[in-house]
């Protein structure tokens, strides 16, 4: 009997102490996570939208059941993004945030979850392949080259890329739809 | 005494190589070599405080429930090394992501604690870890720098290979990590049995 | 190389053939459709050939060389592995990629195991798995063959279009089959080129009795009979049961790989569950799988399988006792 109550006075003993420590390492670390978790949520919208300096997370309109945030400038609106899901990739949905300027015309794109096959399809994440939808508004035609449009499609892989321009377009669609209200 | 330890932890005993512990983090986070060394250097982190403070309280807990204080005490670790890898280091824990917490179950750490720590002195216990832990880094480093290179045409995301070289993709991909922690196996058999004078 | 036919079951009666007359018989059987994708796609094919068969003799011999070995080149089996894996590429590969194919095929696939008929899984296959996965774009771009008479497909399969239609048009662009295509097909791998003259080199080697009919036929009917009920459920889940047959790797797969002796089960109860498992998971992969074609994984996978198959199922000798299975 003594010796089940060392037992358990000494784990007893063990956890409160680890569980001080992980106290003190928690209150330390806390505030900083905290911030560098915002930051990757804010670092999204500043690569693909022009200058703001709000948080366009937070200041959302809802156009067509989509969320359409809106970047400002001191007060002045900047620039739009829109988060759309295209499911018709090659290895199912891709998700697509695209960004523009205040006139709808696209300052950035970028690919936010995808499944695409590794080596082929999983370009559409290459920068010097989102950065081609630049400059495009809504009646552009923005397509890849297979169906008659500009954007290059590469090698092996037509599908993904195809995806991603429908899901640019739609959020083209979306954001006019904003700038016309 | 200390050189002992030192050679075992590093090479003779390697965990990786000789002992073949800890396979599940070696396979799955060597896709690169800044990945293989937060990893390795993580674990060594770990190792080293769980170590020290194992072979500082062994005396002190009964036969009994000698494992779940030492899982306490290495999950405790495991926990602050996770947060201040999320606070300092935010992109490669995300890449690192639940393999941290894992580090808990690897059994070279409650290996170390069971069959080093509780039997000897802090300083020995404290050489112990930071050398096995520098020695996992090292297997670690050497796998991820190879698929990484092959794989990816790069070395620390930097370019090493000619523009027209056509990366090995296989190597970066799950059943890669197999196939190039099998060509080590048989790369180190290689040159220990060329050192041993055998053919 | 001898114990390779001692691996059966007794009653142990020695015949003629080896395993040198064995691979030779296997290659004059794949004649017809190598001398008709060089036809179709050049000289350039024909390098690619003698680029992968003398580059798997050269492997080989310089592995045996280095583990102290004598030489296992002289029974023809890294030519033919060399052969199967060149009929499993697309005719413009790069030479340097397929000589990484042989690499894996013979050293990883085959000579680390300890050589011809202790390996696991199909070398030929092997080599070419690694390189889908590691070039996937090298590996699915191909030309068309010369005398095809399919204009509408350049520069994929039928399998490749019939899923690019699919997950954009959400129907499938259906193509009849004629007997030209079974002469000649729509491309795709060197040895996808000739459907008719694969089934010629088939039948050869099972009236020469190297292969039985087992495993290539509940290959080919299991695919069939699966892609034949998908069709009747819907027209625009996937193509006819007739292009299945005829595209992709299916027949080159089914009668010269999916036999091979050490990689495939024993027993004929066993190679029929063998080839009705390739079968489903071919039109699994096909169908519902991230790669436009799955034949060569199907393989490889059932390759696993082989083992316990034997194990499970074998003949039973007279006046043997039940014995524990595991």
């Amino acid at each position: 009997m003594k010796s089940f109550f060392k037992s358990v006075f000494t784990i007893t003993i063990i956890t409160v102490l680890a569980g001080a420590m992980l106290a003190l390492s928690y209150s330390l670390t806390k505030n900083k996570i905290a911030y560098q978790e915002r930051q990757e949520i804010l670092n999204a919208f500043t690569s693909i939208l022009p200058y703001h300096n709000n948080e366009p997370d937070k200041e959302y309109e809802i156009i067509n059941n989509q969320k359409v945030f809106i970047a400002k400038d001191n007060g002045t609106i900047t620039g739009y993004a829109v988060n759309i899901i295209n499911t018709q990739g090659y290895g199912g949905a891709i998700s697509i945030l695209t960004g523009t300027d205040s006139q709808g015309v696209i300052s950035g794109v970028a690919v936010i979850y995808h499944s695409e096959t590794p080596g082929l399809g999983d370009k559409i994440t290459n920068k010097s392949f989102l950065d081609l939808f630049k400059g495009f508004a809504v009646n552009d035609k923005i397509a890849v080259k297979k169906d008659g449009g500009t954007i290059e499609q590469f090698s092996g892989a037509t599908v993904s890329p195809r995806a991603v321009a429908a899901g640019v377009r739609d959020s083209l669609i979306v954001i006019n739809g904003m700038i016309g209200k | 005494m200390i050189k002992n330890i030192i050679i075992n932890g590093l090479y003779s005993n390697n965990a990786i190589f000789k002992q073949m512990l800890g396979l599940c983090p070696t396979l799955a986070v060597t896709t690169s070599a800044v990945n293989a060394l937060g990893m390795g250097l993580a674990t060594t982190a770990v190792l080293t405080g769980s170590n020290l403070v194992i072979s500082l309280i062994a005396g002190y807990i009964p036969k009994n429930v000698r494992i779940p204080a030492y899982i306490v005490v290495i999950a405790c670790f495991v926990t602050i090394i996770d947060q201040m890898m999320k606070a300092n280091f935010y992109s490669l824990h995300k890449v690192l992501g639940i393999f941290i917490p894992l580090i808990v179950v690897n059994c070279i750490v409650l290996g170390r604690a069971e069959a080093f720590a509780s039997k000897n002195n802090p300083l020995y216990s404290l050489v112990d870890g930071i050398s096995v832990g520098i020695g996992f880094t090292i297997a670690l480093f050497i796998l991820g720098s190879f698929r990484e290179i092959v794989g990816a045409g790069t070395f620390f995301n930097i370019s090493v290979m000619l523009s027209s070289y056509n990366p090995l993709l296989i190597a970066v991909m799950p059943p890669g990590a197999f196939l190039f922690l099998g060509f080590l196996f048989a790369g180190k058999q290689f040159i220990d049995s060329r050192m041993k004078g055998e053919k | 190389m001898k114990q390779l036919m001692n691996v059966t079951f007794a009653p142990h009666i020695r015949s003629s053939m080896d395993t040198f007359k064995i691979m030779f018989f296997v290659i004059i059987s794949l004649l017809p459709a190598v001398i008709i994708s060089i036809v179709n796609y050049g000289l350039y094919a024909l390098t690619l050939y003698a680029v992968c068969i003398v580059s798997a003799v050269f492997l080989e011999h310089i592995f045996c060389k280095i583990q102290g070995r004598k030489s296992t080149i002289n029974d023809l089996s890294a030519v033919l592995t060399g052969l199967l894996l060149a009929l499993t590429l697309p005719p413009d590969l790069p030479l340097w990629a397929a000589f990484i194919g042989v690499f894996f095929a013979i050293i990883v696939g085959k000579m680390v195991f300890g050589g011809i008929g202790q390996n696991p899984f199909n070398p030929a296959l092997t080599g070419r798995m690694v390189l889908l996965i590691s070039f996937p774009a090298l590996m699915t771009s191909f030309q068309k063959p010369l005398y095809s008479n399919i204009d509408a497909l350049s520069g994929a399969t039928m399998l490749g279009n019939a899923k690019t239609d699919l997950s954009a048009y959400g129907i499938i662009n259906h193509i009849n089959i004629d007997y030209h295509q079974l002469l000649i097909s729509a491309g795709g791998s060197l040895g996808e080129i000739s459907p008719l003259a694969l089934i010629i080199g088939g039948l050869f080697l099972m009236y020469k009795r190297i292969i039985s009919w087992h495993i290539p036929v509940s290959f080919t009917g299991t695919v069939f009979v699966f892609t034949f009920i998908l069709n009747s459920i819907d027209y625009n889940i996937t193509i006819s049961p007739y292009s299945h047959i005829i595209s992709g790797g299916l027949l080159l797969g089914a009668f010269f790989m999916a036999t091979d002796y050490s990689t495939s089960p024993m027993y004929w109860t066993g190679k029929i569950i063998f080839g009705i498992g390739c079968g489903v998971l071919t039109v699994c992969i096909r169908v519902y799988g991230g790669y436009p074609e799955g034949t060569g994984f199907a393989i490889l996978i059932m390759n696993a399988f082989t083992p316990i198959l034997d194990k499970f199922f074998r003949p039973k000798v007279f006046g043997d006792r039940d014995e524990e299975l595991f």
